[in-house]
């Protein structure tokens, strides 16, 4: 298991368990707001592992 | 290659987080001071010793340490605790893309001076920045108080609106320099062109004075001169993102007392205050970067000073010197840019809500979308 891997389910299971916060949080409408937030920072680090901060083609 | 990451890490947060944001807090009494006739920050002393008010940082620093982290009655906790660090975490983070010196070879190792070198390094700058704007609405919302709620309120709106105008203005500078990567931004900086070059080209004047004169007056290619009205609108844009005098609509001390930051006490309010002043210094950065040739000394480019410098003492010696002489330009430039923010805030009284929200929509935003216009011109024209 590399380390690129390890990250991924760090960050996968984060965006699924704050995915799942924004749906059930009907009660509270910033802590909704905030769990999309982090549901959207933890694809961008999904992204990031997949190494597109570089362009496509450019050298890795 | 993690070595070298971490030492770069280890240096952009000792010379730009913990060396010089302390000393702008100084600098800030001290300038106001000069400015409106009065002496400035001289108490705070070791036995006497006071290096002409350099300890107040240091004061600062231990007394808000020291103090009572309150939490109002009713306010969120959790969200409360978490605003500050969303609001200075940005700022610690967007000194990763900017560059402070260009690429030099040691033999066949590469030394390039940016802490991680992205192709989209302005986007990044741009999308971090956004996050700094939860951290004050939360800290509004989160504090129980109407007062607070009224400054979160109005950060988010000026905040917002900035933004778009900030991503637009500098579109023509992607264009001119085709690039999104600033430390490309930067060496396409590093060189210059002639001023009346175009006499020779369209009606060829040359030989003789005039010829001499079109080969040496030159000008330093760097954003300002291609894109004088971005720069304007980008430092106007950028200062009211950092939401500082005279911008400063979401604290107004004489409307809403202090706005976002009202409950916080103790390090959780310096840790606001430190934010603040940390991203000056990316603001001067990044204006530093994107218009005034980053790290590029004028009419110097690289590899004349290499060539300059090398017959006497080598290569290898030319090339540290070199490093040496791109650090000190950049961090001239970011200081020069610094004293700038510095006069804006204290010449300028506050601007009214209406004011500062007119501005953005009703002229930067009209402004910067036809400086893109005339850009794309030029640049079609030149192209043929």
């Amino acid at each position: 298991m590399t380390v690129e891997t390890i990250l991924f389910y760090v960050f996968g299971s984060l965006a699924v368990v704050s995915a799942l916060g924004m749906v059930l949080n009907i009660r509270n409408t910033v802590a909704s707001a905030m769990s999309l937030v982090v549901t959207m920072v933890s694809l961008g680090a999904i992204y990031l592992l997949l190494r597109r901060h570089r362009r496509k083609g450019a050298a890795p | 290659m993690l070595i070298e990451a971490t030492v770069k890490v280890l240096f952009i947060f000792a010379v730009m987080v913990m060396g010089l944001a302390p000393i702008i807090t100084w600098i800030e009494r001290k300038q106001s001071a000069v400015m409106q006739d009065r002496i400035g920050a001289n108490r705070a002393d070791l036995s006497g010793i006071t290096v002409l008010g350099l300890l107040h940082p240091a004061a600062d620093v231990i007394k808000l340490m020291t103090k009572e982290d309150v939490v109002p009655d009713g306010a969120n906790r959790v969200m409360h605790m978490l605003s500050p660090l969303i609001a200075a975490v940005p700022a610690l983070i967007a000194f990763a893309v900017i560059p402070f010196g260009g690429v030099y070879q040691f033999g066949d190792t590469t030394l390039n001076l940016v802490g991680a070198d992205i192709d989209w390094g302005l986007l990044y700058i741009f999308a971090i920045g956004s996050i700094a704007a939860y951290g004050t609405v939360l800290a509004g919302w989160s504090s129980n108080n109407n007062w607070s709620m009224l400054g979160g309120l109005r950060a988010s709106a000026q905040m917002i609106s900035y933004e778009v105008t900030m991503g637009l203005t500098v579109v023509g500078v992607f264009m001119v320099f085709q690039t999104l990567r600033l430390s490309d931004m930067a060496l396409a900086q590093d060189t210059s062109f002639r001023l009346f070059g175009f006499l020779e080209l369209y009606f060829g004047l040359d030989g003789g004075v005039i010829g001499w004169l079109i080969e040496h007056i030159r000008v330093p290619a760097w954003g300002i001169v291609y894109q004088p009205l971005g720069f304007l609108m980008f430092l106007t844009a950028i200062m009211a993102e950092n939401k500082r005098p005279p911008f400063d609509i979401p604290e107004g001390e004489s409307e809403i007392i202090a706005g976002y930051h009202l409950e916080y006490s103790g390090m959780r309010f310096g840790l606001f205050f430190m934010s603040e002043f940390i991203e000056i210094i990316i603001i001067a950065a990044l204006t530093a970067t994107i218009f005034l040739g980053g790290w590029s000394v004028p009419w110097w480019t690289t590899a004349e000073i290499i060539d300059l410098v090398s017959p006497v003492m080598g290569v290898g010696f030319a090339t540290g010197l070199c490093i040496l002489i791109h650090f000190a330009t950049f961090m001239l430039k970011v200081i020069v840019m610094i004293w700038v923010q510095m006069l804006i805030r204290w010449s300028l009284p506050r601007f009214r809500y209406d004011q500062v929200m007119s501005l953005c929509w009703k002229i930067l935003l009209p402004l910067s979308v036809a400086n893109i216009f005339v850009t794309g011109v030029v640049l079609l024209w030149l192209k043929g």
